[in-house]
Order: structure tokens, then C-alpha cells, then sequence
């Protein structure tokens, strides 16, 4: 199992912390994680890209160089970048209540998801990366679900319970909209 | 503290390694790419009774190291190149009085201040002495999170068993990235050697003695070089370590360490994936450097390939090994967004070269 990711969007739209929850699921399944990250000026609204390899053995090569097997775009900005990022029968979840004109993919596979409006439904539009990875673990299943709503459990619950029930239902919502189709 | 999967970027386990194996003190001055050694150190070390003491500059923290390393404590320093060549003054005085430590390069884009992006250029001054004198330094060079903990205490040992500074390499992109990695239980490695017959302890009950000193005359001074001499021979004979990845049959093999050995593993395995024999070697001693490796390369070989984050310094003792019985190829970039060759740089580069 090898599995390259690249989570990408604008500064504070928290692909970081999506890279991170994923990294801690990984590692709940007792998987190898691997994370790099690029920066731009993000806290003022620049790209950040988190690339993440998973697998079950050592890994080799630690950086993710367009050879994504699941990328995604919460932004329009970096949109153009994934795009391209994605390795042949990869998967790309594009953000389409952002991203203004999704590209017809070739060799892979695109899953359009209105993150951002499904983020607002849930009761914050903040909670928009939660809705995505809901979408990542369904339809990729790289990692179990009950393995993401652990870790949520683990760096949420204790601390703000409130921020547990929205980030769950955000991520639950994500899920059962990608699983469907 | 017991043993645990850990999810850090590899300068804290770094941290974490050194704590975990009997680093008591810690002196270090901050700088991209290796502040967060520093910075871990800070928070850990009080709970193994240890401490980190953030110096006035890296002159400060190399003379702070060569005096805790006196008394025969386990001490460590964390810097990047720019640091490093501040230190190389005390570095050569503590070769000269057999002082143990251990020091970490987390290696930037130079020459002068540079860049912080990550790079391999520091490889002429680890390996070659950045100080005055005739001596060497250990270098050892991890290539992921889990090999600098398990390196950790193999440079524990070559600094007390020799009594020799000890130096870590890892490029700046490594540094940087967070990965899982087991973390071992407390180990105290340094009490397991007796440093009664050269250690500072204090005066106490005993008459005051001079037994380290890094300044020699005449006789004395043939006589230290004589006797470093012969503990740099053992160390070139015993300590070389290497790991190599479908050499037996290979026509071409890439010689890389630290990130571009790791890259290895894929490249290889994608070339023998299309029948084509690539195999490569990864030195994780730079010094000494793993001659022996390269001694039992198969006449197969018709090429040798080194790829470096830096225009060519290991290519250097490569060209050592095989003393011109086959031809060695360069491939190394340094600075710019991208500070390495990507994997499919370098598979287009063995290719061009297969092809040849």
C-alpha cells in the first residue's frame, strides 16, 4: 500500500491540520507517514500545499512530485496546480463552491464536492477541510472512518466538545455525500 | 519515558533521540534548519535532569560544549552551516584533547550566510576537517527519522570508545520533514564507559591535575599526532557503514546519503521494474568513508552515478574508491525553490546514461 497525497488550499483553510488528522489516523492503523509542506505567504491568504505518503513499509522518496494518487483543491488559486499534480487513475476532490472552472479530467478521476456550502449547512464555513476529508475517506478508503472520528475525538473532544459535534458533523456530512455517488 | 511511535519532523527526533540515549546538556544558538532541535531540547531535557542552555553565538556554544565535555558528561550541539563554521576553531582543539560530543549539521545552501533552504554542501568541511589539523571527525548520515534513532547511539559510542567529537549530517529538507518514528526507552549509553582517567571532576579529595590539553610541543606534539593517527586507522578499519540495494548484478549504480540515498529505494525499484540493472550504494559513514563497499563492487558495473544536494564534494572520495577503474558521473544542484533533483530528474538522468 503507497498512497501520495496533496492537500492543498488557501491560508487558513486547513489543508495543514487535514494533512495532520490524516497522518494521526495513519499512525492509529499502525501505517508510515511521511509529511513535507510548501508555504507561501499563507497567513495573509497565499497557497499551502501539505503532501503526505502513507504506506505499510519504509517509505522511500518523501517528496509528493506530481505524482499525486489523491490530491485536493480547496481553493481556486491551487486549483490549476493539483490538477496537474495528480498521477495517472489518481483521484482529485475539487472544491467546486470555489474552484470557478473544474478542468475535464484525462486519466484520473474527479470528484466534485461543494465543500465550502456544505461547510455553511454544518454551521460554519471554517469547517470546510472537515467536509473535504469526510469526501477523501469515503471514497479513497485509505483510512477506516472510525479511525478519523477517533482522532477527532482525541484533539478536539476533550479540550471543546463544541468543536467536536461541528467538525464531526462537517466531516460526517463530506462522507455520506461522496460515499453515495 | 518508555518506548513509543512518534510523529515528528526529524530535527525533534533528533531531540528526542539524544534525550533518550543520556544527552545531558545541550548548548546550541538558534538557525533554520535546526532551531527546533534546540527548541524540543528546551522543553525535554529538564525531565532526563538535563538542560539547554541557548548561548551568545555559536563561538560561545562550541567553547561551552568543549568545557562540559571535560567533565565527562554527554553533551550535544544543534546548528546549521553558517554555525558550524563558527565552531570549527573548537571542534580541532576538542579532536586534539580527545574530547567526546556529539553536533549536528542540519545542512543549508551556502557558501556565506546562503540560504535556509535544505543542501548537502557542508560535506568538504565535515569530512575533510573545517579546522586546522591533522584530524578527522566521525560524520554520520541518516537518511529518515527512524535511522537517527538508531544512529544515535552508534555516535555515542564512536565518541567515547574513540574519544572524538562526533558529527551528524542530514540536509535541510530532511531536517524539515515530519514522519513517524519508534522512539526507544531511556538509555543512559555514555555511563557505560569509565571516564575516571581523563575526566575533570573537580579538585575534591585529590591534588590538582592537567590531564587535557589541546596544546603540544615538539615531541609531544609528534607524539598526539602519532597516537590520533593510529585511532583514525582503527576507526577507517572498523567503523565504515553503508547500505547498499541490488548492487550483485548491476550494470550502473547511484551513490547517494541522506535524502538522495532514500530516494534510491524507488528509483531502483522502478528500474528493475523495466529489467534494467540499477542497483545503488548509501554511505552512512561519510567519514570514514565506506571504501569497503565500493571494494566488492561485481565487474558488471560499467558506471557509477553520484547524486548530491551540492556541485560535487562526496563525488570526490567516490572517485577515491574506485581509483579509475570505472567511470564516475556527476548530478547535483544546489539552491533555487526545488533545492534537489526530483526522483524523475534522476531517473532521466539514468537513463540518459544507460543509454549512452
Amino acid at each position: 500500500m503507497l498512497v501520495k497525497c496533496m492537500f492543498s488550499g488557501s491560508g487558513g483553510q486547513g489543508s495543514a491540520l487535514m494533512a495532520k488528522l490524516v497522518c494521526q489516523g495513519a499512525m492509529k492503523e499502525n501505517l508510515k507517514v511521511v509529511m513535507t509542506q510548501t508555504y507561501g505567504i499563507e497567513q495573509r491568504g497565499g497557497d499551502s500545499t501539505a503532501n503526505i505518503i502513507i504506506s505499510d513499509e519504509p517509505i522511500g522518496s518523501p517528496i509528493v512530485e506530481n505524482d499525486a494518487t489523491v490530491a485536493v483543491a480547496l481553493s481556486n488559486s491551487i486549483y490549476s496546480q493539483c490538477f496537474h499534480g495528480v498521477a495517472p487513475g489518481g483521484q482529485l476532490f475539487t472544491n467546486s463552491s470555489l474552484v470557478e472552472k473544474p478542468g475535464t479530467a484525462e486519466g484520473f478521476e474527479q470528484i466534485l464536492v461543494p465543500a465550502s456550502e456544505m461547510a455553511v449547512e454544518a454551521g460554519s464555513v471554517r469547517c470546510v477541510n472537515m467536509v473535504m476529508l469526510g469526501a477523501v475517506i469515503a471514497r479513497t478508503g485509505m483510512l477506516k472512518r472510525d479511525t478519523i472520528t477517533s482522532v477527532l475525538e482525541d484533539t478536539m473532544g476533550k479540550k471543546k466538545p463544541e468543536l467536536l459535534e461541528l467538525n464531526l458533523k462537517a466531516f460526517n456530512a463530506g462522507y455520506e455525500a461522496a460515499k453515495g455517488d | 519515558m518508555a518506548q513509543q511511535t512518534m510523529f515528528l519532523k526529524n530535527t525533534e527526533t533528533f531531540a528526542e533521540s539524544l534525550a533518550r540515549s543520556g544527552v545531558k546538556y545541550h548548548f546550541a544558538y538558534p538557525i533554520t534548519p535546526a532551531t527546533d532541535v534546540m527548541k524540543r531540547m528546551a522543553v525535554i531535557l529538564p525531565q532526563y535532569g538535563g538542560k539547554m542552555m541557548q548561548m551568545e553565538s555559536e563561538l560561545a556554544v562550541s567553547s561551552a560544549l568543549a568545557g562540559a565535555a571535560c567533565t565527562g558528561m554527554l553533551c550535544a550541539t544543534s546548528s546549521s552551516g553558517p554555525g558550524m563554521t563558527l565552531m570549527q576553531e573548537a571542534i580541532s582543539f576538542m579532536s586534539g584533547a580527545e574530547l567526546p560530543c556529539l553536533m549536528i549539521d542540519s545542512m543549508r545552501v551556502g557558501p556565506g550566510d546562503g540560504d535556509i533552504l535544505g543542501a548537502q554542501s557542508d560535506y568538504y568541511m565535515a569530512t575533510r576537517g573545517g579546522g586546522h589539523g591533522d584530524y578527522h571527525v566521525p560524520v554520520l548520515a541518516p537518511s529518515d527519522g527512524q535511522e537517527i534513532v538508531d544512529l544515535v547511539p552508534v555516535g555515542i559510542r564512536l565518541a567515547y570508545t574513540y574519544r572524538t567529537p562526533v558529527l551528524f549530517v542530514i540536509d535541510g529538507v530532511t531536517a524539515q520533514t515530519t514522519e513517524t518514528a519508534v522512539l526507544p526507552e531511556y538509555h543512559d549509553y555514555s555511563a557505560e564507559y569509565d571516564t575516571s582517567g581523563w575526566a575533570y571532576t573537580g579538585t575534591q579529595d585529590h591534588p590538582k591535575r592537567a590531564l587535557i590539553t589541546g596544546s603540544y610541543s615538539h615531541e609531544d606534539g609528534y607524539t598526539m599526532n602519532e597516537r590520533l593517527r593510529a585511532k583514525y586507522e582503527i576507526i577507517k578499519a572498523e567503523e565504515q557503514l553503508w547500505k547498499e540495494n541490488s548492487t550483485e548484478d548491476a550494470e550502473l549504480i547511484v551513490v547517494a546519503f541522506g535524502i538522495h540515498g532514500r530516494m534510491c529505494k524507488d528509483l531502483v525499484a522502478n528500474m528493475r521494474a523495466q529489467g534494467k540493472k540499477v542497483g545503488s550504494i548509501r554511505p552512512v559513514t561519510l567519514w570514514p568513508f565506506p571504501y569497503k563497499a565500493f571494494e566488492r563492487i561485481p565487474s558488471s558495473v560499467k558506471r557509477i552515478l553520484v547524486v548530491e544536494m551540492n556541485h560535487g564534494q562526496m563525488v570526490d572520495d567516490v572517485r577515491l574508491a574506485v581509483n579509475g577503474r570505472v567511470p564516475v558521473s556527476f548530478f547535483g544542484k544546489t539552491g533555487g525553490d526545488m533545492p534537489m533533483y526530483t526522483l524523475a530528474e534522476m531517473t532521466a538522468e539514468v537513463n540518459r546514461l544507460l543509454g549512452e
